[in-house]
């Protein structure tokens, strides 16, 4: 058994699969069934791409209305439901509309009167979810499934993997991790979780043999304006992006599932999130806003 | 990190999660173990001394028995999986022989006299083979003891349907016994050597409810010929002693259903057994498994469980016959008798890391009054025992 990498860039990301494999054939058929996979789901759900089933629902959430969606994307509003609903609302689909609100590039905050008029349009109580049909009771929302697809990519590819033969290996994409069983001798991967101020600076090393490790942190995207650090995760009650935690990574078997309980902890800030994740079982690693580490 | 023990909430979002396709699609695909355990099991089973009333034997000794078990489960190429179950018990002890009608009228055992020494190795291999959606299963087994040779070989192929959410398994199972009575010298009418063989088919279904709840029912039919009496045993009838006789041909039916049920708000796993059995020998009987394990923080488990069984006796037991009595077939066998059992088991289990531990203590009851028959004849060569098991368990890649 070898170890060989593959690295891509995919869903805006840089992407990597180490695998331990018997051949270089092998390893081939593997990383090309695992990135079409990868590249389907992001040409499926890009917010940019005109045929995409995001585009689609968007069309008809800026007017209002109905829409029957295929069985894949009913599963992922499925998760995303029950994620709004053990989350009192945090996670919520429909906060796509803030990113007509925060313009990470122009560096501006909004006024007051603009994120009050921006809440308007966020909700998962203003869609009605009866599966497969996804109703917009009022116009002018907007879908983003950027929050769990590219968690979700990490769990197909794994999911493949592991129909592949594969016992061994990691994959990485843009940092929401899942490991395939340990190296072949039996010893851990070893993630290094990123300072959230010094970018090559590890501030952990986390050992995982399998199941999903992913971080949701203030670093990522943002701008500082007068003092203040504007990051892209925002509170879809009050419209203004969390700032309790500079980054919660969270371990759980599938990297969809991690990835929205960091998301979740993240906005519920640190003391509320960490007894959210206590509750929920799940193991993980909080910075908060001053630097301190809790596990 | 840490790991707490609540997984209410998670099961629920690991249930969705796990219903995506692109996760499940992958998943459902039927796939042999990925990991290896091991298993080794130190028992200790100790059958009570028969009761005075009950016995004109002195010695009211009965068995004994050390058990070692084996078990290894470990993948096999790329698609399948084999298993090793070995198992070596040490038998000792005296045991029912025949029963006479006592001074009061109510029967009374005749153990054997000398003491009985033997050993057992059981031998069991089994290879699964995992295509897209079905597996084929062969397995085969050897048991050995002095005075007897059990060869087994069996088939199985399990069908997944539903997203791997049910699965359909036919099984069917072929054994042949060769016995060798010791000292039949001694005892003229002790079989020499004989044969039974028995053939087995079954039908289960399995169905996974929801992410903590999975029911599995089965039905399984079996026919047994040959020599099917136990060579040790007799029966007095009036001056005579004639050698335990019983039919040739047994026919059984039975059907089983169990359920296992995670209660999230306990943390504790539930599961349910019912068995039903009747054959063409007349025994109808019922069995009742309940198990609660209850995980604890700290990787500790306490695992309770139950067992409440009833069965009818067989057409040609009886306790005593006379010469108007006995036909062909008659026996005083106690496990053909009318009786219930009750046991009460439990079991405390402690993980550190892949590798566990357990020791487990069992109490068996067994009495004519337990049994739902009807003004049942108690044999009085119904058996009480306890079992203490230690267990060792790892698993690794």
């Amino acid at each position: 058994m070898e170890l060989f990498t593959y690295a891509f860039k995919a869903m805006g990301s840089p992407c990597e699969f180490q695998l331990y494999c018997r051949s270089q054939t092998e390893f081939n058929e593997c990383y090309l069934a695992a990135e079409n996979e990868v590249i389907r789901l992001e040409k499926k759900y890009s917010r940019y791409l005109n045929d995409s089933v995001t585009a689609m629902i968007n069309s008809v959430a800026k007017d209002g209305g109905s829409i029957v969606v295929d069985d894949e994307t009913s599963g992922i509003i499925d998760f995303a439901d029950q994620c709004y609903q053990l989350s009192e609302g945090l996670f919520d689909l429909s906060s796509g509309y803030f990113r007509n609100l925060w313009n990470f590039k122009s560096r501006t905050v909004p006024s007051s009167a603009k994120i009050m008029e921006a809440l308007g349009f966020v909700g998962w109580s203003k869609i009605t979810w009866n599966r497969p049909t996804l109703s917009f009771n009022q116009g002018g929302m907007e879908l983003d499934f950027g929050g769990c697809v590219k968690e979700y990519a990490v769990d197909a590819a794994a999911s493949l993997f592991k129909t592949m033969g594969i016992t061994s290996g990691i994959i990485d994409l843009g940092g929401d991790i899942a490991a395939i069983g340990p190296h072949p001798d039996g010893a851990p991967w070893l993630i290094g979780i990123r300072h959230p101020r010094q970018k090559d600076e590890p501030v952990a090393m986390i050992p995982l043999a399998s199941g999903a490790l992913t971080s949701s942190g203030d670093y990522e995207r943002y701008f500082i304006k007068d003092g203040h650090r504007y990051c892209h995760i925002i509170n879809p009650e009050t419209g203004m992006p969390a700032n309790q935690c500079q980054s919660v990574s969270v371990m759980a078997d599938q990297a969809i599932v991690a990835g929205a309980a960091s998301t979740i902890a993240f906005l519920m800030g640190s003391n509320k999130g960490q007894a959210w994740l206590k509750e929920m079982g799940l193991s993980y690693l909080m910075i908060d806003s001053k630097g301190n580490i809790d596990t | 990190m840490k790991k707490n023990l609540h997984p209410s909430k998670l099961a629920l979002l690991t249930a969705s999660a796990l219903a995506l396709p692109a996760i499940s699609q992958h998943l459902s695909a039927a796939g042999p173990t990925t990991t290896s355990k091991i298993k080794v099991h130190a028992g200790s089973y100790q059958e009570d001394d028969i009761q005075e009333e009950k016995t004109l034997s002195a010695n009211r000794g009965r068995y004994d028995v050390d058990i070692g078990q084996f078990y290894l489960l470990t993948p096999m190429g790329e698609r399948g999986e084999f298993t090793l179950n070995l198992a070596y018990e040490k038998m000792s002890g005296a045991s029912p022989w025949f029963t006479l009608p006592g001074l009061d009228g109510e029967a009374v055992q005749i153990m054997s006299g000398a003491t009985i020494a033997d050993q057992r190795t059981d031998t069991a291999l089994s290879y699964k083979h995992f295509w897209e959606s079905f597996a084929l299963q062969v397995n085969t087994g050897l048991s050995d003891e002095d005075d007897y040779r059990a060869k087994n070989l069996g088939i199985s192929l399990h069908k997944e349907l539903n997203k791997g959410l049910t699965e359909f398994a036919l099984a069917f199972a072929y054994s042949r016994d060769k016995l060798r009575p010791s000292d039949s010298e001694q005892f003229l009418d002790r079989v020499q050597t004989a044969d039974k063989y028995l053939q087995e088919f079954g039908v289960t279904l399995t169905q996974v409810i929801n992410a903590s709840t999975i029911v599995q029912t089965s039905l399984n039919y079996e026919r047994q010929w040959g020599f099917l009496s136990d060579p040790y045993k007799v029966v007095f009838v009036e001056n005579n002693i004639l050698p335990d006789s019983r039919p040739d041909t047994r026919h059984a039916v039975s059907w089983t259903t169990d359920m296992r049920h995670f209660v999230d708000a306990a943390n504790a796993a539930v599961k349910v057994k019912y068995r039903w059995f009747s054959d063409s020998w007349g025994v109808n009987s019922h069995t009742l498994d309940l198990q609660w394990h209850q995980n604890l923080p700290r990787d500790w488990a306490i695992i309770p469980s139950i067992r409440v069984y009833s069965q009818s006796q067989a057409n040609f037991f009886d306790n005593t016959f006379s010469e108007s009595s006995t036909n062909t077939s008659h026996s005083n066998d106690y496990r053909l008798s009318a009786y219930g059992a009750r046991s009460l088991g439990l079991e405390v289990r402690k993980k550190f890391g892949s590798y566990a531990l357990g020791l487990g203590y069992k109490k068996y009851r067994s009495a004519a009054e337990y049994s739902y028959s009807k003004s049942p004849t108690e044999a009085p060569g119904l058996v009480d025992f306890s079992l203490l098991t230690l267990k060792f368990e790892m698993e690794f890649f």
